[in-house]
């Protein structure tokens, strides 16, 4: 038995091993405990091994372990962390095969809105960073660009954000999965979140293309017209 | 030569037959298409009691219509069973006024709609699964599987708790602990415990404070909130979860205590 990759995410530990006769088996484990193991009938012969981004299945709630303070008519960006799963794939060329899938560890679920009409989102506490030099991130997260901007005349104060993970294309920077950047919008007592589509640095390789950008793509070369931004109303401030 | 009047009535016979089966066929025509084309909707727009009971109703005045117009073609006087009907409807009435009671607070629960089908309610003191909202009752399944038959007078008139209406609950647990445990510590390890714990939501966020100092403990009440469905699994997991934690952590949970002085 031939061990073609291991590839360790946060805990967790997947191994591919060539057993011969087109067969592969693929183990998954945390320390010393085995999670799941099991065997493939396929030619991986000239495949890659490799995580790749993969969003889950709610928007999550992201808490900022420090309140973010945005003085009135300025901006200010930040570098926020969101969990996502990490799919374990076998690449050649365009053609991709998922052999694992490793979510989150102890996500929860949060109820946001009012107590008698909301929706159950994940839950995060991220800490916010100024620049990506300074942060470290588990191999389950991205890093978000977040722009605030603020429009009102008053100091605003955000202290979580709603994000459609699903919304977000995921590009590499430097070995950091970094997503597209989102902007907030502070503006007459009311937040909108945009989802930019653009890269958060020029240049930056797109490992994963977000749901919604994909749609709005194709329904721009429907149409022949720039649709604009997409927007989502969210919520909260202090 | 009498042989042509029996004909003629004959031929007048399958007429009158031709008629009535024309009326019904149409009768099943309406009532079919009402329920696919018109009433289909409402299952969705405003839930299962809402269409069982248009739909009943529709049924019902078709029928009426159908069997009016058959006993019509057939030469019963309409006019004098009508009359004969008026009467005897009104002896009825005073027979039946309770289920006529029923059926108007079946009306007035359809516009209120405090619950639907498949919500989990209390309705005076009787809680169950909601299985239908009919013209005279509700019927509700209990938690031990037994069938139960609510006038809707009664509903109406009952207190209605619905545990479905909302997504999320709350779940109180009230903890003593000794006198001499230090507080903030107990604080904190039920609070480490809750938010280790995915089954209870981030957010709103738990709440744990001193609601009493009582006779042998000082209790505290500890609030989380859940998914509705997880309601029973959490308050489980709550309240032997905070039991093991405060073991673990030397704190301990008093029993009512008598001191007994002896005089010498």
């Amino acid at each position: 038995m031939e061990t073609l990759k291991t590839i360790d995410i946060n805990d967790y530990s997947v191994k591919i091993e060539k057993i011969g006769g087109g067969v592969y088996k693929v183990t998954l484990s945390r320390g010393k405990d085995i999670i799941s193991s099991k065997y493939l009938i396929y030619d991986f012969e000239g495949y890659e091994f490799i995580a790749s981004p993969s969003y889950l299945d709610k928007p999550v709630l992201v808490k900022f372990d420090i309140p973010v303070i945005v003085g009135p008519r300025k901006e200010k960006k930040i570098f926020i962390l969101l969990p996502i799963e990490v799919d374990i794939i076998a690449k050649r060329g365009a053609d991709e095969i998922t052999i694992e899938n490793i979510k989150p560890d102890n996500l929860k679920d949060a109820w946001f809105g009012e107590l008698h009409e909301g929706d159950i989102y994940y839950y995060y506490e991220s800490s916010v960073y100024g620049d990506l030099t300074s942060a470290e991130r588990k191999e389950s997260e991205v890093f978000v660009p977040v722009i605030i901007k603020n429009k009102d005349r008053e100091q605003r104060k955000l202290e979580k954000l709603l994000i459609d993970s699903y919304q977000l294309s995921i590009y590499d920077v430097d070995g950091n999965w970094v997503s597209e950047k989102v902007e907030v919008v502070v503006e007459d007592n009311e937040i909108i979140v945009y989802y930019s589509d653009e890269p958060p640095v020029k240049g930056a390789k797109e490992i994963k293309k977000g749901e919604v950008n994909i749609a709005r793509k194709g329904l721009e070369k429907l149409l022949k017209r720039n649709l604009g931004k997409l927007k989502t109303r969210i919520f909260n401030y202090g | 030569m009498d042989k042509i009047p029996n004909i003629s009535r004959i031929i007048g016979d399958i007429k009158i037959l031709i008629y009535v089966v024309l009326i019904w066929f149409i009768t099943v025509i309406i009532i079919k298409y009402v329920k696919n084309r018109v009433i289909r909707g409402l299952k969705e727009s405003h839930g299962e009691h809402v269409y069982q009971l248009v739909d009943k109703i529709i049924t019902y005045s078709v029928y009426t219509v159908a069997i009016i117009l058959t006993l019509n073609s057939l030469g019963v006087n309409i006019a004098s069973l009508i009359a004969a009907l008026g009467l005897f409807s009104v002896a009825v009435g005073f027979a039946a006024q309770t289920s006529i009671s029923n059926l108007i607070s079946g009306i007035f629960l359809l516009i209120d709609a405090p619950f639907q089908i498949g919500d989990v309610v209390d309705i005076g003191g009787t809680t169950g699964v909601v299985l239908s909202i009919d013209l005279l009752s509700t019927k509700l399944r209990t938690f031990d599987n037994i069938f139960i038959r609510i006038p809707n007078e009664t509903v109406l008139k009952s207190n209605i708790k619905n545990y479905a209406k909302f997504e999320i609950r709350r779940i109180e647990a009230v903890v003593g602990i000794s006198y001499d445990d230090d507080i903030t510590k107990a604080k904190e390890v039920i609070m480490e415990f809750i938010k280790s714990s995915s089954i209870f939501l981030a957010e709103p966020e738990p709440i744990i404070m001193v609601q009493e100092l009582a006779d042998s403990s000082v209790n505290l009440s500890v609030r989380v909130w859940v998914k509705r469905t997880d309601y029973l699994k959490a308050k489980d997991y709550l309240v032997q979860g905070i039991k093991e934690e405060l073991d673990k952590s030397g704190i301990t949970i008093p029993y009512p205590q008598i001191v007994v002085h002896q005089s010498k």
